[in-house]
């Protein structure tokens, strides 16, 4: 009974101390490990976008693959913490507000695809014509116009300011008439004014877009929705401290114990004062009630040189045989003097038999 | 029969546990762009060459293809998606316009679909993010496949062999997830690499000649390469056509930029069919697009340029599809 009792308390005590552990770690620290995760890739994907958007500007970008690439990944960091943010039971507003700025960010991707092409296009037309030694050189008064509305387009790509578009509009109108419209020149003279009016719209437009884009008041909504998994986090690491902080005050507790156990166990191992009397004055008695001992004796036992031996006492009793030894142990006087035992000693005794 | 009972003094030891917490700290690595191809000697291009096709589930793999050809994916079980998407030529038709069940013609030129898994959006509005997306779509679309997902999946589901390639392949019966996926990862398969063009690319310098160099560098003067870039030369965003003068059917007026990979063996050209020749598409995107009118040498040289982007699908080069247009440029 005592030993079944305390198998059960050492089990209660395991699942407890268990319990408490993983309470303690917490098992959200995965998914929150993945929303870090989900928000790198998220900060990343927008960084890269914006500096490709930057080359794509400035015409240094050789192709616009990397800008899908980008995208997806925004996308999915997204569609990530949303599902994190759904299996957290987190209040879903403002990942919509993030998702929402992610779509926003991928329209005026597009949007700065399309017109940044033509914008590259054109400009390549106006580079490829101010280069061509060919063009205008039976025309002087057509080659400065064109050279002049050349240079404003050039200044417009610097700047996009209302009084650079108007100054390139400018340049148009004084162009346009001289335009010839027949001869060598006509066609790449027209081309150049149909070009110049395009980067007239264009230029600006993809300015304003790439303008809309990087500084895009997205910061509001990643900061909210990291804050709401921060927050979450700091709740349930909170929680995990309160458990930690009760399995050290329970691993104190069980310490104390095991040590105040320790402690009576060693001062009735190491006591033999108390040992010898209570043996004497008890135990030693009890055993002189056993059914069919026909002599006994006990005592302190010592090695040969009187020193310490291997066993500390000894009860020595005489028996008829080796079966009334066992029945007597068996007997109610036997079995008591057995529950006996531990109110001296924290061992069990070692039996001996041997025939005489 | 003497009983002795004796008891040993045990001495006390001390175990200790020893709790090592190691901290592996994996370090976040993003993927990078892919860097720009290395033309023999130009430096970086804006053109790169086709991938190596991904691994997939060689189960899945036959099975989407067996699908691909399985004319029970049609509403009337008579077309197949490799009806108007030949795989033994160009992976479209030789029509300006395929025709719908009731022989209407469709709205637009059939696009082809080797190498679309490249594109960042598919059909020609790129309205469409993924295979599986566009299938679904496809099976319902009246002027396509006039069927459903579940009215396919049922006759799938009665044919003991198909069951078992299904379960072979995804452990399960037909249903709309493993379906989708078969034909999505054939699709994705379908990429053409070897091309002359990509061969140089990767360095081969004699790979193309001296005029179809020329006629890259003209494609890229003119400003032709502002829309065709990147790994599938085109394919990657949206833009207008008419810019400077119609090019095409006015509708739709937005399109995703086609890929111009295997140009040369896809005519006709243009989401309307309307161009029958490249040479002719080619004068017309100039005219349209870019308010050039350009020259017979002009168009020779990027034609010349655009027949070293045809690549190989099983061993064999990507080649027209025969019909009223299949004659090669």
């Amino acid at each position: 009974v005592r030993l079944s009792s305390l198998a059960v308390g050492v089990m209660l005590g395991i699942v407890l101390l268990t319990w408490l552990l993983l309470r303690g770690i917490g098992n959200d620290g995965k998914r929150y490990e993945q929303a870090l995760q989900a928000f790198n890739e998220l900060a990343f994907a927008e960084a890269s976008l914006h500096r490709d958007v930057l080359q794509a500007r400035a015409g240094l970008l050789l192709n616009y693959d990397a800008f899908s690439a980008s995208e997806a990944a925004m996308k999915n960091a997204v569609t990530q913490l949303r599902s994190l943010a759904q299996t957290e039971g987190l209040n879903s507003g403002p990942v919509d507000r993030l998702a929402s700025s992610v779509v926003k960010q991928v329209e005026l991707t597009e949007q700065f695809k399309s017109s940044n092409a033509l914008l590259q296009n054109s400009l390549s037309y106006v580079g490829l014509l101010s280069t061509d030694p060919t063009f205008g050189d039976q025309d002087v008064q057509l080659m400065r116009a064109a050279d002049a509305l050349a240079a404003a387009i050039l200044h417009l790509t610097r700047d996009t300011s209302p009084e650079a578009i108007q100054a390139l509009e400018g340049r148009i109108e004084q162009f346009a008439p001289q335009a010839p419209t027949v001869g060598p020149d006509a066609e790449a003279t027209q081309a150049l004014l149909a070009h110049a009016r395009l980067l007239s719209q264009v230029l600006p437009a993809v300015d304003r877009t790439l303008e809309a884009l990087v500084f895009m008041p997205n910061r509001q909504s990643f900061d909210e929705t990291r804050a709401l998994f921060s927050s979450r986090r700091a709740a349930v690491e909170a929680t995990a401290w309160r458990f930690r902080l009760l399995l050290y005050l329970a691993s104190l507790l069980l310490l104390v114990a095991l040590v105040r156990l320790g402690l009576r166990l060693r001062a009735r191992a190491l006591d033999p004062e108390r040992f010898d009397k209570y043996y004497r004055e008890v135990h030693g008695p009890m055993t002189s009630k056993l059914p069919g001992l026909k002599g006994y004796k006990y005592g302190p036992g010592r090695a040969l040189d009187g020193g310490p031996g291997e066993f500390f006492w000894y009860w020595s009793g005489i028996f008829d045989s080796r079966q009334a030894a066992l029945d007597a142990m068996a007997s109610p006087e036997g079995l008591a003097g057995a529950a006996d035992v531990p109110n001296y000693y924290h061992e069990d005794p070692i039996f001996i038999f041997f025939e005489m | 029969m003497p009983l002795a009972a004796s008891m040993r003094m045990c001495g006390g030891g001390i175990a200790r546990l020893l709790l090592v917490l190691i901290c592996v700290d994996t370090a976040v690595t993003a993927a990078a762009p892919p860097p720009a191809a290395p033309g023999p000697g130009a430096g970086p291009e804006p053109i790169t060459p086709i991938p190596a096709p991904p691994a997939q589930d060689p189960l899945r793999l036959a099975l989407g293809e067996q699908l691909f050809r399985d004319t029970r994916l049609s509403g009337d079980n008579i077309r197949s998606c490799a009806d108007c998407h030949d795989l033994a030529s160009n992976g479209a038709s030789a029509n300006a316009h395929d025709v719908t069940p009731k022989g209407r013609p469709l709205a637009l030129n059939t696009p082809t679909v080797f190498n679309a898994t490249l594109s960042f959006k598919l059909n020609w509005e790129g309205n469409v993010g993924d295979f599986e997306d566009q299938t679904e779509r496809i099976l319902a679309n009246p002027e396509i496949m006039a069927s459903n997902l579940d009215a396919v999946l049922t006759k799938l589901r009665s044919d003991p062999q198909m069951v078992k390639q299904f379960r072979d392949a995804y452990g399960r019966e037909p249903d709309r997830a493993a379906l989708l996926d078969a034909i999505a990862t054939y699709e994705r398969s379908l990429l053409t690499p070897g091309s002359r063009f990509d061969l140089w690319l990767n360095g081969d310098a004699s790979a193309i000649t001296q005029e179809e160099i020329a006629g890259y560098r003209l494609f890229k003067g003119l400003g032709c390469i502002s829309c065709h870039q990147g790994v599938n030369v085109g394919g990657n965003m949206y833009q207008r056509h008419g810019i400077f003068h119609p090019l095409a059917a006015p509708l739709p007026e937005l399109l995703r930029v086609p890929s111009l990979r295997n140009v040369a063996a896809t005519p006709p050209y243009f989401h309307d069919g309307s161009a029958t020749t490249l040479r002719e598409a080619v004068k017309a995107m100039g005219f349209a697009q870019l308010d050039r009118v350009l020259t017979a040498p002009q168009i020779t040289a990027i034609v010349a340029f655009l027949n070293t982007l045809t690549g190989v699908y099983r061993g064999a080069p990507v080649k027209p599809a025969a019909g009223p247009h299949g004659v090669a440029q």
